[in-house]
């Protein structure tokens, strides 16, 4: 699966598609995890053009944050929009997730 | 007035009812498969729907989602991830609420129901949390060799 994924000062950037759901979870969890494999586990995941998520779209992420952490990074989220924020606080995996405004707040916080 | 619609295939040319690709009105029963791709067909015009819904989108969201979960649960479960097994989606708009139910021929889901949270760190077990939080009412029963999930929103 393709997605845009740009690195910035070690920090790779990936925005997901519109939805991300049983039907592409599969390769979008192989994509994930393969950036995050060649990169150094700092990765922002830009959520703006996503506007449905179901339960399988969330363990690609919990896949990808569990990933990241074992490099010692971290998984920031950002551009996350109402439903989705609705979905992460329903399933309190906004607790789990760094979740900020926008792509510079996130970066920051790496650093 | 309350209109049920028909659980009996609707469409006379092939006995089956209307495929999810089509462009019918969602009053109707839906057929899909057991395959991901159908999912994603079904949540597209959902989203369409919804769209027509007015301002509650956020209410819509949440009814989409139970819909899409509860029929992954079909694929994932009732089916073990067989594909072009037959799922079944019935849809009925009452005055006060919107009733949809889910019928597949599949192994019958464990009773009682999973009520509980998936672990924080867990990657999946959140799709029964979503349909339960998401709907008013979610209730299993076996009909013949169906299982039949009805789904309830009050509007």
């Amino acid at each position: 699966m393709q997605l845009e994924h740009r690195t910035e000062n070690d920090i790779d950037i990936v925005k997901l598609p519109e939805r991300l759901m049983m039907a592409n979870a599969a390769a979008a969890r192989t994509t994930l995890k393969g950036i995050i494999g060649q990169g150094n586990g700092k990765l922002i995941v830009d959520l703006t053009d996503t506007n449905f998520m179901d339960s399988s779209g969330l363990a690609v992420l919990v896949s990808a944050l569990q990933a990241a952490r074992k490099q010692g990074g971290d998984v920031h989220l950002v551009g996350m929009g109402t439903n989705l924020q609705a979905l992460f606080e329903l399933t309190r995996l906004h607790t789990v997730f760094q979740i900020f405004d926008d792509e510079a707040a996130a970066a920051r916080a790496f650093n | 007035m309350k209109t049920k619609v028909p659980v009996a295939p609707a469409s006379p040319g092939n006995g089956r009812a209307p495929s999810v690709g089509a462009a019918e009105s969602l009053a109707v029963p839906i057929a899909l498969s057991s395959d991901p791709a159908d999912v994603a067909q079904l949540q597209t015009r959902l989203s369409a729907c919804g769209e027509e819904a007015g301002p509650d989108q956020l209410a819509a969201f949440h009814g989409i989602c139970a819909i899409v979960e509860a029929v992954n649960n079909c694929i994932e479960h009732a089916y073990g991830g067989e594909a072009g097994q037959p799922i079944s989606l019935f849809w009925e708009r009452r005055a006060d609420a919107i009733v949809v139910e889910i019928r597949d021929r599949g192994r019958p889901a464990p009773t009682p129901l999973p009520d509980h949270e998936a672990a924080l760190d867990a990657e999946s077990g959140r799709g029964w949390h979503i349909i339960r939080e998401w709907t008013d009412s979610a209730v299993l029963s076996a009909q013949g060799d169906e299982n039949v999930l009805t789904l309830m929103r009050r509007l």
